[in-house]
């Protein structure tokens, strides 16, 4: 059942009845007053008649007339032609028998309407008699030591009437009230209902997986605030659903990446072995092909080892233990210079001696894989620099973190574009294939270098200018 | 000679091409970019472009399309698998896209397809002074004719365009019986006596132990 209709029975169902026992508590109310006036009325008239009856009983008794029963017919009769009006009657019971009727007939009355009766008291009764209501009233005194009774009988229609007219009236009013009130109610529910159902049918869509929708605030009652927190809660999973996109599709370039790249040495390895067996070779296509299935497989293997190492750095937390930046620098010395002089390139190594909390293999893996981006940039004779400095304090603060150290390397090669410094660090990225090729890169070793880095949470920053030169620089943060 | 062109940025991949078609023949030019090769294309006239996909500066698809205006077929030559990529290289008027790794037999098969296809190949094949007109099913030595059955003409066939190239024996099943090799089977022998002794091909014929059979032009090798 819809919510508006909900909303517009339980409002009829409670207006129904509150309009019910008021309607019932003031129709009872009014009959009660109307009955109790005609009571009243009643026995006022029986007080008139037993008075009038008595005193002339007495004025007979004193008259010496001790005839009483006889008597009493006649004093009745004239009593009953002074005062009583049509639709009432008078009835008199002398020692239990009736001496006088004005209409001929007995009244219809229980015996109990004169038994525990006193002097002076009076009963009275409520009948209905052919379609109408009677109030029969007796009252009792003691004539000659018997029992006088004088019963008057007045219609007591009227009350009844106006209960009954009440009622008819009541029932249309309240029928009016409600038919109203219903259609009032219909469309109230309707303009408060309006913003749920909206919600509702964007809801729907969310659902459907259409995100980019936007409520308008309706109002800051409890409404409005659902349609705001709908809002944020399309524009937050609009915002996990591009996440997870990303993801899967940096995921799927990534396996392009790898098939691609993986798919160049086999087919050089496949295609020369091919030909290897199926071809008499001169002496140079022999070492030719052999010499491209060797470094093809080495290519293999390097990429292999790295992959692998990323996939384990990925899986696995690295412990960090306090690094002295000297033993860092001299390490790096006794790798990296042997390496640079086949290419005549001088390392300017400057390192500030301090303590950086790291993974002293990993950092020195990072600051290689730096030199030797370094080197493949570089001509020969040129200059790799790697400077190393504490930071002072007042510097820029990351994610409220303190700089504590910076390391750089520089190099004075070619450089490379903006657009593809901001790709370095994807996997198998390279900014000059050939010359990546050449020189036995397979575009893992920057992806590598700043998963390290992250890990380390530290940043990779690079700066470069197109046939000036690179510089990456690797910035610690203190550790919380 | 048949001029043509490789577009591979992979130089280990573009010399495997070049020394495989050169070896079959044809005549071969290389290009290491989509520029460089819409450059080449320029000035020069080819009858096939093998051109792979991701290539730096202008990409094979871009690349086809000019080569499409220049009326001359292509076969893309690529890492990229996918069932969406090879719809689209094929859409793109190529007529024929290979997948890396690729077999140099495949390669020099699909090549010759392409050529036939164009009425490039000439029509006659020619070895020493054996001339085989593979279309009306002709083979003459000497300007005599000599009758081959249906077999022994498609692996003569198969041999001489695939010269100077050890033929497998799975292979040579494959292409002339369309059945599995079995080693007790003696039929590719027999037939390959018979080559021999109707066409005089006793030297030309080698076999290569324990792998097949090369058909080998005398002045080519040289060790």
């Amino acid at each position: 059942m819809k919510f508006r209709y909900k909303v517009l029975l339980t409002n009829l169902i409670l207006l129904s009845l509150s309009l019910w026992l008021v309607g019932y508590f003031m129709i009872r109310k009014n009959f009660e007053l109307a009955q109790n006036t005609q009571l009243r009325n009643a026995i006022v008239e029986n007080n008139l008649v037993q008075s009038s009856v008595e005193y002339e009983l007495l004025q007979m008794i004193n008259n010496g007339n001790v005839r009483i029963s006889e008597s009493l017919s006649e004093i009745a009769e004239r009593v009953m032609g002074g005062m009583f009006v049509e639709s009432s009657s008078l009835y008199v019971r002398y020692a239990d028998a009736y001496v006088y009727s004005s209409d001929g007939e007995e009244a219809h009355i229980s015996e109990s309407l004169f038994e525990e009766l006193d002097v002076g008291g009076k009963n009275y009764m409520i009948c209905r008699e052919k379609e109408q209501y009677f109030i029969y009233v007796t009252s009792y005194s003691n004539v000659d030591k018997r029992q006088l009774c004088i019963i008057s009988k007045q219609e007591a229609s009227d009350a009844y009437n106006m209960l009954e007219e009440q009622i008819q009236y009541f029932r249309m009013l309240t029928l009016g009230i409600v038919l109203s009130a219903s259609v009032l109610m219909y469309l109230i529910s309707m303009l408060l209902t309006r913003p749920l159902e909206k919600l509702n049918q964007v809801t729907g869509e969310i659902t459907a997986g259409n995100y980019e929708i936007h409520l308008k605030a309706a109002g800051r009652d409890e409404v409005g605030q659902l349609a705001e927190n709908v809002n944020v809660m399309a524009g937050a999973i609009r915002e996990r659903v591009e996440e997870l996109n990303d993801m899967i599709h940096r995921r799927e370039q990534f396996v392009a990446d790898f098939t691609h790249e993986i798919k160049t040495p086999m087919t050089t390895i496949i295609g020369y072995a091919d030909m290897l067996r199926s071809m008499e070779l001169s002496r140079e296509e022999l070492m030719m092909a052999s010499n491209y299935i060797f470094s093809e497989g080495k290519r293999l293997e390097a990429m292999s080892g790295k992959l692998f190492e990323l996939i384990y750095l990925n899986r696995h937390e690295i412990e960090k233990t306090p690094v002295h930046t000297d033993d860092l620098q001299r390490e790096l010395l006794r790798i990296a210079v042997p390496i640079l002089e086949r290419k005549q390139i001088e390392l300017k190594a400057d390192v500030e001696p301090a303590v950086v909390m790291g993974d002293k293999e990993l950092l020195i893996t990072v600051c290689m894989n730096l030199i030797d981006n370094a080197r493949k940039a570089s001509e020969e004779g040129s200059v790799i620099e790697l400077i190393g400095r504490s930071c002072k304090d007042g510097e820029i603060l990351e994610n409220d973190c303190k700089p504590v150290y910076s390391l750089r390397v520089t190099d004075y090669g070619i450089g490379m574009s903006k657009e593809d410094a901001a790709h370095i660090c994807d996997e198998f990225y390279m900014v000059d294939k050939s010359r990546s090729r050449k020189e036995g890169g397979a575009g893992l070793g920057l992806s590598l270098t700043a998963l390290i880095i992250k890990r380390h949470q530290a940043v990779l920053q690079v700066e470069s200018v197109q046939g000036e030169g690179t510089t990456m620089r690797v910035i610690f943060y203190e550790t919380k | 000679m048949i001029q043509i062109l490789i577009v591979e940025d992979e130089k280990p991949i573009s010399d495997l091409i070049r020394l495989n078609l050169t070896k079959a023949g044809y005549g071969c030019t290389c290009a290491y970019d989509g520029l460089e090769a819409a450059d080449i294309l320029e000035e020069q006239s080819f009858d096939l472009v093998i051109l792979d996909i991701m290539l730096p500066h202008v990409d094979g698809f871009e690349l086809m399309e000019y080569i499409r205006s220049l009326k001359i077929p292509a076969i893309f030559l690529t890492a990229k698998s996918s069932l969406e990529d090879r719809v689209k290289g094929l859409t793109s008027g190529a007529e024929d896209y290979m997948v890396k790794p690729f077999e140099i037999v495949e390669l020099l098969a699909r090549v010759n397809i392409v050529l036939r296809r164009y009425h490039k190949a000439g029509q006659l094949l020619t070895f020493a002074d054996i001339v085989v007109d593979a279309e009306n099913q002709k083979v003459t030595k000497a300007g005599k004719e000599v009758i081959l059955t249906p077999k022994e003409l498609g692996l003569l066939i198969l041999l001489m365009r695939n010269r100077n190239i050890t033929l497998f024996r799975e292979r040579i099943y494959e292409e002339i019986w369309g059945t599995e090799y079995s080693v007790e089977s003696r039929t590719l022998d027999l037939h390959i006596q018979r080559l021999r002794k109707k066409l005089d091909l006793k030297d030309a014929i080698k076999t290569v132990f324990k792998a097949g059979y090369r058909l080998e032009e005398a002045h080519e090798v040289s060790v």
